[in-house]
């Protein structure tokens, strides 16, 4: 099996270096006493799908119960996954969550005008399930909303803010949190769409994910080869973190680009020259698929610095982006 | 005595006392007694209908109503229901008092009827105030008054600003509030024990007097303010049996905060959760500076709403007297006006006496001499961190 993923969310035990954000999560949203929401802003594919994926795989059976503030009932935890990139309105997005919580239980309610309503009630009066939505790609469907009615983008935040409080449905309760991931903190996805939302506003911890450190960069070489003959040396492991800086996508990029290579590492002045030369073409590449110009914001200024520091500044050249035509 | 290890393994399990942000009442409720009286005495008056609660953002108002729905009302045997209208302004009103009425019925768990084809259009104003209410008065508990708690007032006698979109139609942030003034005259006219409790997010003298008439003549009003230091220090108190902050943390903390009540829980939160991550003994001023950065960053979305009930030109002002000193030291008039000028903003202080003292009076500076401080270094710290001069130039632009 290829030892290295980059193109598609990491799962099960290959899902690393995470740990402490999961529990964050967990400490903010159900175990903590403030039982509130997270907003997770990171660059493309820095791994906040695999995040989002992983607690809900991991924690698809979890055990612990919870005491709901200001109730003192136990509540069991259920982790729905929704990804709203693709969605325009307020109510898809519902209906996104909706689907999340069909594929996630055996049981079935029956459909209805309010179901997202109906099946919540249901699972915080009946089953005593207090719901962690995983919301991935929120910015995105923020962006599709405003780009039709901005007063529709911020109709919807200013209710958002509210039921992220409590819900008038279940006589102010909370029966949920939020986990929203997002290319952009709120001010800059704010900024952004031109948006001014009304009340009391998203009531929501921040949380940026952060890129991998050396000694995590380190780790994840051989975790990722622990079960292949090949090992990467230090030499190696120094040479992925100066050109990918830790950016998890062209960290695993990188690695497997030289994992490829690995024959010829016997000659280093050789193998190099080839890495750069697949490398910069790949990076040029992943560069113009994210939009170039385009792109996030956020992850525009990133892959600048990143490209800046790196040996393969002459091959973004071949992206057409001023940018890196001034850097050539 | 806990021996050390103990005390470590208690303090690692032990879950941060601080809530930022959410609703809080019953221990986590701090302070507050002259409101709390007085509102108690409000609601035990006759002759008298309508309450404000007013204050910044993020200063606690829907904390204390909560805490009168669950905690003080039922020890003065009134009843009362809590209602939050900030996502109901885009609704037609009819839905908007269906919506009222059901939750009216479900908390108190009355038995009425709520036909659907009377909550359409029009019939559903004229049903709740002259049908509704007596008949929910006459099944509550013989003499028990109701008191009907409404949060984020504001929200929805604004909506129809947003935009300068021509309010046309049967949006409740068009006719909500001459709903309520009609029914506030159907309660003194008929002497019918329900009471009205509004809060809003902002000063009551800028609620716009065409939009809220009526409204706008309070019985009484009180401004929800910062916390005092004792407030704090007692909040403080919550680690105390865990890893307690030293006097001088404490003193620091509410330096930096004011006494803001979310500010203040966020740098606690993050300082105390700082300490258990390194098994701090006890919380110090370092911890608590160190600690600045990370609360900011952490909650700089709930401050962006602070920011958001600012005019650009106080925006303006703030930006350039954050920029003019380095660390919290009091900035001069001179200093603001110099700071502008190099960073080409001059038009933002062409009415700079006007604004200074529009921020004083909404306690967002303070005087010291004949210099300005922020009210909370806090806020400044947001504001150096999250606003950029191209956020700045943009609104002068605008």
């Amino acid at each position: 099996m290829y030892p290295f993923t980059y193109n598609q969310p990491v799962k099960g035990e290959d899902f690393y270096n995470r740990e402490e954000v999961v529990k964050d999560i967990l400490k903010e949203t159900a175990l903590g006493k403030t039982q509130g929401n997270v907003w997770i802003t990171g660059e493309r594919q820095v791994g906040k799908t695999s995040l989002l994926q992983h607690i809900q795989l991991s924690y698809a059976d979890y055990k612990e119960r919870i005491k709901l503030y200001g109730t003192g009932q136990e509540y069991k935890i259920a982790f729905i996954f929704a990804n709203v990139q693709g969605y325009h309105t307020e109510t898809a997005f519902y209906n996104a969550l909706e689907d999340g919580i069909r594929n996630y239980f055996d049981y079935k309610l029956p459909n209805s005008e309010n179901y997202f309503q109906d099946v919540v009630k249901y699972l915080y009066k009946e089953q005593n399930i207090f719901t962690i939505f995983l919301v991935d790609e929120f910015d995105a469907f923020i962006q599709n909303v405003a780009a039709i009615s901005k007063k529709d983008a911020e109709q919807f935040l200013t209710n958002l803010a509210s039921t992220l409080q409590g819900v008038s449905w279940l006589n102010n309760a909370k029966p949920f949190s939020f986990v929203f991931t997002s290319n952009n903190t709120i001010h800059e996805l704010m900024e952004m769409c031109e948006l001014k939302p009304r009340g009391s506003g998203l009531i929501i911890e921040s949380k940026e994910l952060m890129w991998f450190t050396k000694d995590q960069v380190t780790e994840l070489a051989k975790h990722c080869l622990k079960d292949n003959e090949y090992c990467f040396d230090t030499d190696a492991i120094n040479f992925c973190y100066k050109n990918a800086q830790g950016y998890p996508y062209f960290t695993q990029k990188l690695f497997s680009i030289m994992y490829d290579l690995r024959d010829k590492y016997d000659n280093k002045k050789k193998f190099l020259k080839e890495v750069k030369l697949l490398y910069g073409k790949e990076f040029a590449f992943t560069v113009k698929g994210w939009g170039g110009e385009r792109m996030p914001k956020r992850t525009l200024n990133e892959i600048v610095k990143l490209a800046g520091n790196s040996d393969i500044r002459k091959f973004l050249f071949d992206t057409g982006m001023t940018i890196f035509k001034s850097m050539h | 005595m806990k021996t050390k290890r103990q005390k470590n393994e208690k303090v690692k399990t032990d879950l941060n006392p601080f809530i930022v942000g959410m609703p809080v009442w019953g221990d986590d409720f701090f302070g507050r007694e002259d409101i709390v009286n007085s509102v108690t005495r409000f609601i035990s008056s006759s002759n008298q209908y309508n309450y404000l609660i007013y204050g910044q953002r993020r200063i606690g108002k829907t904390s204390l109503l909560r805490k009168l729905e669950k905690e003080i009302c039922p020890a003065k045997d009134v009843l009362a229901v809590y209602f939050n209208l900030q996502d109901k302004a885009n609704a037609p009103l009819h839905i908007l008092l269906h919506e009222l009425a059901k939750h009216i019925v479900a908390v108190l768990d009355v038995n009425i009827d709520l036909p659907h084809e009377i909550f359409v259009k029009e019939s559903a104003s004229d049903y709740m105030q002259n049908v509704f209410f007596a008949e929910l008065i006459n099944r509550l508990p013989s003499g028990k008054p109701l008191v009907l708690l409404f949060d984020e007032f504001d929200v929805i006698g604004e909506a129809g600003n947003i935009r300068d979109e021509k309010v046309v139609g049967v949006r409740s942030y068009e006719q909500f509030i001459p709903f309520l003034t009609r029914l506030l005259g159907h309660v003194r006219d008929n002497d019918l024990n329900i009471k009205f409790i509004f809060a809003i997010g902002r000063n009551y003298k800028d609620l716009n007097s065409d939009r809220y008439g009526q409204i706008t003549k309070f019985n009484e009003q009180i401004e929800l303010k910062y916390f005092d230091k004792a407030t704090v220090l007692a909040l403080l108190q919550k680690t105390a049996d865990a890893i307690p902050f030293t006097p001088e943390s404490g003193d620091r903390l509410f330096e930096l905060t004011s006494g803001q009540p979310y500010f203040t829980q966020a740098l606690a939160g993050k300082t105390f959760e700082h300490a258990q991550e390194v098994k701090a003994e006890c919380i110090t001023l370092e911890m608590v500076n160190k600690c600045v950065p990370t609360a900011v960053k952490s909650y700089a979305g709930g401050v962006l709403w602070i920011w958001d009930t600012l005019r650009p030109a106080d925006q303006v002002i703030l930006y350039l007297m954050a920029l003019s000193a380095e660390n919290d030291t009091p900035v001069s008039k001179k200093n603001i006006k110099d700071k502008a000028v190099n960073m080409l903003l001059e038009p933002a202080i062409r009415e700079l006496d006007e604004i200074i003292a529009g921020l004083l009076n909404i306690n967002f500076i303070k005087k010291n001499n004949n210099s300005y401080l922020f009210a909370t270094t806090f806020f400044r710290e947001w504001i150096i961190n999250e606003i950029s001069e191209e956020d700045i130039k943009r609104l002068i632009l605008t």
